[in-house]
């Protein structure tokens, strides 16, 4: 198999009337999807190969046959979150350079800036064409999403096919996912978490059923009952939000899963075990990964639970070392190398020094133990430098998350006169935690060097989060 | 106990939260700065923020340096708060 549109279809082909997908109550069979998004492929396929073809949609079966469908026209797929700020619409368009753009009525006012492009209504594609299935080269870029991750400075990375089914079947493999599988999927199609269980599903011929957002956990607890849920895939704020506010019913609504799914972002070992309380048989697993570098490891807590604060172990194939040329100890920069790294950024050669013979510099920063589990310490650009003395956040964050009365931290670095840099810490108090800034400090005396304990405390209620859950720290280092 | 009693209790508490290889033998009101192993720039400024937290009062920054004793820092406590 070479390309997406292969792979869905050897899906369609073994069981056409199957339910691909459900969302709100109504559902698709893998026939319906093949169809509606052949004939959008069809729609697109004047502009000759290669073309970037932008799509702006909500979750929606339309975000899917749009997707398929431009993959089978043979084009470039620019996956726009909706949620996209205007300055960063307006450079995403200005760096992709697509031919069209496909939205539905609601984007259409934010979008009409675009005089020169082309915006089409997906309601207003015709569905009835008939359409000729095209041979796709396995490296060719399948899509192209900008991630902004947690630093908040834009790039395109485009996807090949290749990278895809790599990915997928590393996915299909370690997960075991199989054609009887129904996930929830409650992630956004736009970031490569929620892309890649589709994916995922696809590749097996099993159901997902589709929401909207992440955000109404009693929907997601309803919905595991009612559609006899085999997996889900959820942020670990949502599990965490799951297994706190709404205890009683996950337990009662999730106990036969066989699989939850979540990502790289930290994980508290008390969400972890509560998780895996709740699941009896079923396993809990995270991976880690950047869009440039999907799925590189992988960890089924329940194999190895003493390291919860590890991301597993690479993926087949996949290549992991710790450059540790910045003498941070045990820890560096993560370099990944594999099938599923991406050859180069979109348009950007300045981006394109962080890959050199294949292997691409992470700027995450972390380090890998005797058995090979890698673990998570932090991103270069969060190293903390007091007096020369190099700090990476996580290490406090992991002590001060100790204490019982604190729920979440972040440290960062702030300017001083004498020191180049001092640690400030941010910390999220439990409900009703009577816990003081004067205990803090006594607890980090005692577990850490002198020049790592904060010397600035400021107690917050809420962290700045992405869609996805992290927290933004460039946000929190405008508050310094 | 008096409110002077208190903030002496708090205070010392402070220290000897900070400064964990601190005994109650050890311990002097009138002890230097220099006389601490351990007191140095960043004990300085944790030691700001804990009492700062302690009794709600913010330090002005040309006081902040003239804390050089356990004494130093009660005075300012209890003109303060």
């Amino acid at each position: 198999m070479n390309s997406i549109p292969e792979f869905f279809k050897r899906s369609v082909e073994i069981n056409p009337k199957k339910t691909a997908v459900i969302i709100q109550e109504q559902e698709y069979s893998y026939e319906d999807i093949d169809e509606m998004s052949s004939s959008i492929g069809q729609n697109l396929s004047g502009y000759p190969e290669n073309s970037v073809l932008s799509m702006m949609l909500d979750n929606s079966i339309e975000f899917i046959i749009t997707y398929l469908g431009i993959l089978k026209s043979g084009n470039i797929v620019h996956i726009i979150p909706t949620n996209i700020s205007e300055n960063n619409l307006t450079e995403q368009i200005s760096s992709a350079n697509p031919k069209c753009i496909i939205s539905s009525e609601q984007y259409l006012s934010k979008l009409s800036k675009f005089e020169e492009i082309n915006v089409l209504d997906v309601e207003k594609i015709s569905l009835d064409k008939k359409f000729e299935e095209l041979e796709i080269e396995t490296k060719k870029i399948a899509y192209l999403i900008y991630t902004s991750g947690t630093t908040g400075k834009p790039k395109g990375i485009s996807i090949t096919h290749a990278n895809v089914l790599f990915s997928t079947k590393n996915i299909v493999d370690k997960l075991k996912y199989e054609k009887t599988d129904r996930e929830i999927l409650p992630l956004s199609l736009s970031h490569s978490f929620g892309l890649g269980c589709l994916h995922a599903a696809f590749y097996v011929g099993s159901t997902i059923i589709l929401h909207k957002n992440s955000t109404d956990i009693r929907k997601i607890l309803e919905s595991v009952l009612e559609n006899k849920a085999t997996t889900l895939a959820a942020v670990p704020a949502t599990l965490s939000k799951m297994v706190e506010n709404f205890h009683d019913e996950t337990d009662r609504m999730c106990k036969d899963l066989r699989l939850i799914i979540t990502n790289s972002t930290r994980i508290s070992e008390n969400t972890v075990k509560s998780v895996m309380k709740v699941l009896r048989t079923g396993k809990i697993a995270t991976y880690y990964g950047l869009t440039e570098a999907s799925r590189s490891t992988f960890m089924i807590f329940d194999e190895k639970i003493e390291k919860y604060n590890s991301v597993g172990l690479p993926a087949s194939d996949v290549e992991i070392k710790i450059d540790s040329k910045e003498k941070l100890g045990r820890t560096g920069e993560i370099c990944i190398k594999g099938p599923n790294v991406i050859e180069r950024y979109w348009k950007n050669v300045e981006m394109d020094r962080n890959i050199e013979n294949g292997w691409l510099k992470t700027s995450d920063v972390g380090h890998l133990d005797d058995e090979g589990y890698l673990f998570l310490d932090g991103r270069i650009d969060d190293m903390i430098n007091v007096g020369g003395e190099k700090v990476m956040p996580s290490e406090i964050e992991l002590i001060v998350n100790e204490l019982e009365g604190i729920d979440e931290t972040v440290v960062l670095g702030i300017t001083h006169d004498t020191f180049g840099q001092v640690v400030k810490l941010f910390a999220k108090k439990s409900k009703n935690s009577k816990i003081t800034k004067t205990d803090i400090i006594g607890y980090c005396v005692k577990k850490l060097e002198r020049y790592k304990v904060p010397v600035i405390i400021e107690f917050i209620d809420e962290f700045p989060r992405t869609e996805y859950g992290k927290i933004k720290r460039y946000e929190l280092r405008d508050l310094r | 106990m008096s409110k002077s009693d208190n903030i002496e209790t708090d205070v010392k508490n402070i220290f000897f939260n900070l400064f964990p290889d601190l005994t109650e033998n050890d311990f002097d009101w009138k002890k230097k700065q220099a006389d601490y192993e351990d007191w140095d720039s960043f004990a300085q400024m944790q030691l700001i923020t804990a009492t700062e937290s302690k009794f709600k009062i913010e330090f002005d920054i040309d006081d902040v340096i003239s804390i050089t004793s356990a004494d130093d820092l009660l005075n300012y406590v209890k003109s303060h708060v």
